[in-house]
């Protein structure tokens, strides 16, 4: 049985709360449940991250039928571990979405290719050659080797 | 010293050989490489596995997610099943590490800096701390020949160094995050240059392209960054040598009658107590690896640990306390493009000056800031003052806050000198374990005032650099747990049998078939990222060993 499929619906309906008030509509910016960071997302997250299941679960039953915003409140000075796991769930399945993603311009850890025998920038400007003429900076080992 | 008969074929189970190496990070793998070439039977035990580049998350969307538990540096939190348990309850840095063929390089950034010339020096030209045995001239040639192996990447003519001869394949680029840190220095006319880092620019030794993916400290999806799994085993493996991965070493073995060490007792993968003899050797299991393999090994004759007559196996813990300074700024600098080894360094504080108020100095490394959830990790529940709302750090002000950070931003870093106090030590632990049921170290480790005042003072120097370059914002970390990746000093070396536990070329004073080739060797920890170093002084003593086979001392 996969970490995810643990949640009920009343659980996830808890953490679809506590998602928006966290990550809310702003701007351009959607609200987390606009991009299912309550739904598959938060199946994703939970599958790499099995670790926060269970300190999950406990913040999601503390904050069961509360509103949002109390419950969050009095999560994060009562029990930090499952405040932490579900503000990491619901931020790392909001900025997994490929949607939010392309919003705030982040295309991920991709390749940047490169051209390694091009003249860089610092030495055409001359950046480097001021270093160079300052000289050394170092101090020489006192009884150096010839 | 004797060689296998038969050239490149690897010892048989059970069968003496010449050399065991207890570890296959950088410093073992170098041995293993270079004593296999000269035609030495060697065996290396490794407790961890060869990496699979296929499980590096950095080109997975989840990245940031998993970066934060199962590719942790810290063992504590990753908690695998390799890893042994550290009881740092009385540490104020948590030790990172990681076991692999590779070794923690599998997780490093790659920052290749190598010791200056004023740190194999320190009570000559400062009157404290100590010399190392030999000289940074000395080390050249060996620091040159794991460059040509690393396949460094990096611009010539850096002032902070004596000259020296170019590096393998042409400089990273900078980017606009490193440029951006380039013209703060230039206006404050300090010290920078673009970063010399363990990944080629090109094709080399077996390594791809540094490709700027930024990822790699979950371990380079590229197989760009330079690990020895790469770089060296390929080659160790064609000249004979052998590895045992999964092999978690108990004890060394020790014959009182002859004062030699006999091999190594290890738990294999599957549970079952084996024992590789050996006639000599070679520890490489890190700073707090090797002090806890030495305490765990103590017998009649030396029962404060083996080849401990000194007292000293375990003391003088140095792990680089670190702090960090983040710019924010108003251009788009795509500060989540890598390389995430260094973008430009600077030397520019390095050497004493006492009217600071501490002595020795600090490196700095310019790094991009990584992803949204990097930029927004530090919004949790720690961060909220007393009487602070949620809502003071998420909901709209998230919002706000990865508009204006998110490719925004920079972090400069700061590796600065930690002087060696035998007090700061590695134990063994009473009750903690690992899996296999081998006592798990504990560490007692305190940041000295020295290192606290140096902190402060580039932490100031640093606010000023980011400044000069047009920081609309800047957060100070200060004192970092999670940042103990530089694991040294804990069997230093030296020529009093008094002072260190092992002589300038890494054999134990007490026993003369005994090697420690690790940076436990190190009697200072210099004020940068030290693998540069420990690959070199592992070479140097490595072909010390080949080109004495005919006169050590063997079991």
């Amino acid at each position: 049985m996969s970490q995810a499929s643990r949640l009920s619906p009343e659980e996830r309906a808890t953490f679809a709360g506590l998602a928006d008030l966290l990550i809310p509509r702003h701007g351009r910016m959607p609200a987390a449940t606009e991009v299912g960071a309550h739904a598959e997302l938060l199946d994703q997250v939970l599958g790499h991250r099995p670790d926060i299941v269970d300190d999950l679960l406990r913040g999601l039953a503390a904050a069961e039928r509360a509103e949002p915003s109390e419950a969050a409140n009095r999560l994060s000075q009562s029990d930090a571990a499952a405040f932490n796991a579900i503000t990491l769930a619901a931020s790392a399945a909001y900025y997994m979405c490929d949607e939010v993603r392309v919003l705030i311009g982040y295309p991920g850890q991709e390749k940047a290719p490169y051209d390694p025998h091009e003249t860089p920038v610092y030495l055409t400007n001359r950046m480097i050659e001021r270093l160079v003429r300052r000289g050394p900076i170092y101090r020489p080992t006192p009884d150096a080797h010839d | 010293m004797t060689s296998s008969a038969d050239g490149a074929r690897p010892p048989r189970h059970g069968e003496e050989v010449d050399v065991c190496i207890v570890g296959a990070g950088p410093s073992g793998s170098v041995a293993a490489r270079y004593l296999a070439e000269a035609g030495f039977s060697v065996v290396t035990l490794e407790q961890g596995d060869w990496p699979d580049a296929a499980e590096f998350p950095g080109d997975k969307p989840e990245f940031e997610l998993v970066a934060q538990k199962q590719w942790h540096p810290n063992p504590n939190v990753r908690d695998r099943d390799r890893d042994y348990p550290i009881n740092t309850d009385d540490s104020a840095i948590n030790p990172l590490m990681y076991a692999a063929v590779g070794g923690s390089t599998t997780l490093y950034a790659g920052h290749w800096t190598p010791f200056m010339p004023s740190d194999f020096r320190v009570r000559t030209l400062d009157g404290i701390a100590d010399d190392w045995p030999f000289t940074y001239e000395d080390l050249l040639p060996n620091l040159e020949a794991m460059e040509r192996v690393v396949g460094v990447s990096g611009l010539p003519g850096n002032p902070a160094y004596p000259p020296r001869r170019a590096f393998p394949t042409p400089p990273l680029p900078i980017g606009k995050c490193g440029m951006k840190a380039a013209e703060g220095m230039d206006k404050l006319g300090w010290h920078w240059w673009p970063g010399t880092n363990a990944m080629p620019s090109v094709p080399y030794n077996g390594l791809n392209p540094c490709a700027r993916r930024g990822t790699c400290m979950t371990g380079c999806p590229e197989g760009a960054k330079s690990t020895a799994n790469i770089t060296l085993w390929p080659h160790a493996l064609k000249d004979g040598a052998r590895i045992v991965v999964g092999a978690r070493v108990r004890e060394i073995t020790y014959d009182a009658a002859r004062n030699r060490v006999t091999g190594a007792t290890y738990i294999d993968r599957n549970g079952r107590e084996r024992h590789q003899k050996a006639r000599t050797v070679i520890l490489c299991g890190n700073g707090i690896g090797t002090p806890r393999l030495l305490l765990l090994s103590a017998c009649t004759a030396f029962p404060d640990g083996l080849a401990n007559s000194s007292g000293l196996v375990g003391k003088r813990l140095m792990m680089h306390p670190f702090s960090a300074v983040l710019g924010v700024f108003e251009e788009d600098l795509e500060s989540w493009r890598g390389p995430f080894g260094h973008l430009i360094e600077s030397n520019e504080f390095y050497e004493t000056d006492e009217k600071r108020g501490f002595m020795r100095g600090a490196k700095w490394g310019a790094m991009p800031a990584g992803g949204p959830l990097g930029v927004t990790g530090f919004v949790g529940s720690k961060i909220f003052d007393e009487g602070g709302r949620v809502e003071d750090s998420w909901g709209a002000n998230l919002h706000d806050l990865v508009d204006r950070r998110f490719g925004h931003s920079m972090v400069w870093g700061i590796i600065g000198e930690d002087l060696p106090e035998e007090s700061n030590r590695v134990m063994l632990d009473p009750e903690l374990t690992d899996t296999d049921g081998i006592p798990a170290p504990k560490l007692d480790y305190t940041v000295s005032e020295n290192s606290s005042n140096m902190l402060k003072f580039h932490v100031d120097r640093l606010l000023e650099a980011s400044l000069a370059a047009g920081a609309i914002e800047t957060v100070v970390v200060h004192q970092v747990p999670d940042t103990g990746w530089h694991l040294l000093g804990t069997a230093r070396m030296g020529d009093d049998p008094r002072t260190s536990v092992v002589d300038e070329w890494g054999c134990s004073h007490d026993v003369p078939n005994l090697f420690v080739f690790d940076a436990s060797a190190f009697p200072t920890s210099g004020g940068v990222n030290p693998t540069a170093t420990i690959m070199s002084v592992s070479h140097r003593q490595t072909m010390h060993m080949i080109s004495e086979r005919r006169n050590v001392e063997a079991a």
